[in-house]
């Protein structure tokens, strides 16, 4: 479809209830001065009996490069909405001329038992042409002014280019997963890059997941067995899966090259298991001091020191909801992971 | 009880607060734009509410030969494309159009008002206008002097036997100090300045009404209102369009002459007025006055170093390609006309001395947004040892007054787990979400004033003089091009320069 054909046939459906009481509207070929408007219709439109408080903690952009992982992040960003009520705008870029569409919904969710109901928002752009690499300037006019803006890409930016760069401009943090799409170095080399390209601080869900590990390492590495490591000739191994390893690994092995100085020898070994990060061993001057593995389960690690026998202990596996979640309760700069990730970028296995 | 107490009594009775005498509002170039979208609109909003008496009377006055019904079709067709009320009720509509009159007539033909005079006495035999008269001026500002004059000469200007007879007149007023004093001597010829009603239209919008409610009806933020707590305040009216159909008007006057000679210095003069005894137009407008007066003229070094101007080229708004100011319909292509200004000025009494107040306004910037920002200082100590002082972002109030209507209140919040980690989050008041009535358009609040003789939200010549002088440095100085004009891009922000204005005293501008 050219353009010039796009653009003259805007088609606005009227905006309808939903048997789960969501307000929804869609639109084709529209402005975005179109989509404001009827985002403020659906919002004041409410004629529920339940009064409706609407709440906002953010605004929450998501780039969604396909169909399949525009579903997964609008269910994704629905589940989000319970915990963290945002304006959440998923933008998808897509082929066929110029222009955009929009489905915008505003929902209503319950916030406590038997209590009121709270609105969220959801907007849905198809930027369709040229504006794709532009969707900023779609962005900016829905979002709040006076919300911090979250920026989720569910993969590995290119910093290289103008899409990423473009909606990073409006972004106060930025939630990656480059480890669904590259491994090992590669990954690395990436974050690094990433970090480097942008002014708002970076994160990714991979270091989110390894949280558990590094606490559980945290919390075991004390006293005596710390000073010993740092005093002696230490040598870290992380286990995961055959082949390049996974970010969550490579991140793991920075972080512990970060921390326990410049000294320490750091490997990542295959091992059987499952999972990105299968098990942590330090070893210092030749002897275990802390081994963490996980066993046919990987929802426990079995945790072996030099001063005591085993014991199991739950690890926790946070769903992708939950990582991203977590990583939308922080707003400032996460000093450790870009530290862990320059310090990856070092690393020569 | 005497006849105005009764009148009081039947008011209250009825609830209506504010109720005008009748009177034939007369308008000066009915036939244009603004007629169409605000003053059409907002009369029949005004009958619709019965806040206009049913003996007004409304004559539209255009150099255009259109019948009564022709103008009432007319006057139709704007309220249906730009009102707020739609006509459900045609008998509705029929009553108001019965009100509606029209006389073509150029504006520098003396017979014309001649016949104008006659209509008018007939008028107030048929209609019950009583003899009142409000002349809104909705023409380019060069027919003001030309209009005025005939006015008197017609002697429709004067005042007596309890009768009034005003004059309204839109921005700009004059188009630089020297300009704005001629037309003021020319109105006051033919006008008292009792008379004349200037019109700035924020002044009538509810947001901005709600500055001074904000201000003054709630004691907790009167004693933080100052130098002592507040770091800087900045004050934003950003417009994502362009010049669309008025290229050839705007690249006459500029951002300067358009927004911040009126606009942001009505605002600003709210935001940092003392406080009046009450609230009527002689109390109101002396604060306004004296809070201009303490802000310097625009010298030498100061206009150098902070006040920049710039203009757009070719961007992406609000998903389109837009065009360069250059290429727009109507602008010369070697335009040096602004398109965006940024300044900083400075209020030198004992409220505010060493604070500044950025103000910034463009054209084709991200996203539409008038808003009024406090940024307070920063807690002078936090006792949270794991989280630094500088981490913690300083509380602010934001104010929006378009759109979104509202204001905001930034303050930090504990965020849930085992250690202390604090998180900004918003108190957030709606408009649109915390009354069922919607605003009404800023131009019936405006017309209504003036048909009451409340001045309050219209300006006194002083204001716009004073205002006129803090600017009209920066509009000879532009004029001359002696400053360079820094180019932005469609969609970003303002010029990187408007950046390092903020950035020299370690700040930056607010993202909205």
């Amino acid at each position: 479809m050219t353009a010039a054909g796009r653009r003259g046939d805007a088609a606005q459906a009227l905006p309808d209830v939903g048997l789960d009481g969501a307000r929804r509207w869609h639109g084709e070929a529209v402005r975005i001065a179109d989509v404001a408007r009827k985002l403020r219709e659906l919002r004041s439109g409410d004629d529920s009996d339940v009064h409706s408080t609407l709440t906002r903690v953010m605004n929450l952009v998501v780039w969604a490069p396909d169909a399949p992982s525009a579903t997964d992040v609008e269910a994704l960003a629905d589940a989000l909405s319970t915990h963290h009520p945002s304006r959440a705008v998923i933008v998808r870029p897509a082929g066929g001329g110029d222009g955009i569409d929009a489905r915008v919904e505003v929902m209503s969710r319950p916030d406590h038992p038997g209590g009121k109901g709270l609105q969220v928002e959801q907007i849905v752009l198809t930027l369709h042409g040229a504006v794709a690499s532009h969707a900023a300037s779609a962005v900016i006019p829905l979002l709040r002014s006076e919300l911090p803006t979250f920026l989720w890409w569910p993969g590995a930016p290119d910093p290289a280019s103008l899409q990423f760069t473009d909606l990073a401009s409006v972004a106060d943090r930025i939630v990656t997963e480059a480890g669904r799409d590259m491994r090992g170095a590669e990954a690395v080399a990436r974050l690094v890059a990433v970090v480097a390209s942008v002014d708002a601080p970076v994160t990714d869900l991979a270091w989110a997941a390894i949280s558990p590990w590094r606490q559980l390492i945290a919390t075991s590495l004390r006293g005596d067995a710390l000073l010993r490591l740092r005093a002696g000739a230490a040598r870290a191994t992380i286990t995961g899966p055959a082949g390049e390893p996974p970010l969550e690994a490579s991140l793991l092995a920075g972080w512990l090259d970060h921390v326990l100085g410049p000294e320490l020898v750091t490997s990542v070994a295959a091992g059987a298991g499952h999972g990105a990060v299968q098990g942590v061993r330090l070893d210092v001057d030749g002897a275990c001091l802390l081994d963490l593995a996980c066993g046919d389960s990987t929802a426990t690690v079995t945790l072996r020191t030099a001063a005591g026998g085993p014991r199991c202990l739950s690890l926790p596996h946070p769903d992708r909801g939950s990582l991203v979640a977590g990583e939308l309760e922080l707003r400032g700069r996460d000093e450790s992971f870009e530290e862990a990730v320059a310090a990856a970028s070092r690393r020569r296995d | 009880m005497a006849d105005q107490e009764v009148e009081a009594a039947i008011d209250l009775g009825a609830r209506l607060t504010r109720s005008p005498p009748p009177a034939a509002i007369v308008i000066f170039g009915a036939s244009g734009d603004l007629t169409k979208r605000k003053l059409g609109p907002a009369l029949f909003n005004l009958a619709h509410q019965r806040l206009l008496p049913p003996e007004t009377a409304i004559v539209g006055f255009a150099r255009t030969t259109v019948s009564d019904d022709e103008f009432r079709a007319n006057i139709r067709a704007g309220i249906d494309a730009h009102s707020r009320v739609e006509v459900t009720d045609e008998s509705v509509w029929d009553g108001f159009a019965a009100r509606l009159r029209y006389m073509p007539g150029s504006f520098d033909d003396p017979d014309a008002y001649g016949r104008l005079a006659a209509l008018l006495g007939e008028l107030d035999a048929t209609m019950g206008t009583a003899g009142n008269r409000l002349f809104y001026l909705a023409t380019a500002p060069e027919f003001f002097p030309v209009i005025a004059a005939n006015l008197g000469r017609a002697d429709l200007s004067r005042e007596d036997d309890g009768r009034f007879a005003r004059i309204v007149v839109e921005k700009p007023f004059g188009t630089d100090l020297a300009s704005a004093r001629t037309l003021n001597d020319e109105l006051g010829q033919v006008f008292r300045e009792r008379q004349v009603y200037r019109i700035d239209h924020y002044l009538g919008k509810e947001t901005v009404q709600n500055l001074l409610v904000f201000r003054f009806g709630n004691a907790i933020f009167e004693p933080i209102w100052n130098r002592r707590y507040v770091d800087h305040v900045q004050i934003t009216v950003a417009e994502e369009i362009g010049v669309e159909r008025r290229g050839g008007y705007y690249d006459q006057n500029g951002a300067l002459r358009d927004i911040v000679q009126n606009h942001m210095m009505q605002v600003l003069a709210l935001i940092a007025m003392e406080p009046p005894a009450r609230f009527d137009a002689r109390d109101v407008r002396d604060e306004k006055v004296k809070v201009l007066r303490a802000i310097d003229s625009f010298g030498e070094p100061s206009a150098a170093q902070w006040a920049l101007r710039g203009q757009y080229t070719s961007g992406w708004v609000g998903g389109e390609r837009a065009p360069a100011y250059r290429q727009e319909q109507g602008v010369e292509p070697a335009s040096a006309t602004e398109t965006f200004v940024a300044m900083r000025v400075e209020i030198d009494n004992w409220r505010w001395a060493g604070t500044p107040f950025y103000l910034r306004t463009g054209k084709r910037l991200p996203r539409r947004a008038t808003e009024v920002a406090i940024q307070f200082k920063p807690a002078p100590h936090l006792p949270f040892a794991s989280t630094a002082v500088d981490e913690i972002e300083p509380n602010l109030l934001a104010l929006r007054i378009q759109p979104d209507e509202g204001a905001a209140l930034q303050f930090v919040a504990k965020v849930p787990g085992p250690k202390i980690a604090l998180r900004p989050v918003n108190m957030d008041f709606a408009y649109g979400t915390s009354f069922l009535q919607s605003s009404p358009d800023a131009y019936e609040r405006l017309l209504l004033d003036c048909m009451l003789g409340d001045a309050t939200l219209f300006t006194r010549w002083d204001e716009v003089e004073r205002a006129w002088e803090i600017t009209d440095p920066l509009v000879q100085r532009w004029r001359d091009g002696d400053d360079g004009l820094a180019l932005y891009g469609a969609g970003s922000w303002g010029p990187a320069e408007a950046d390092v204005l903020l950035a020299r005293e370690g700040r930056e501008w607010r993202r909205l």
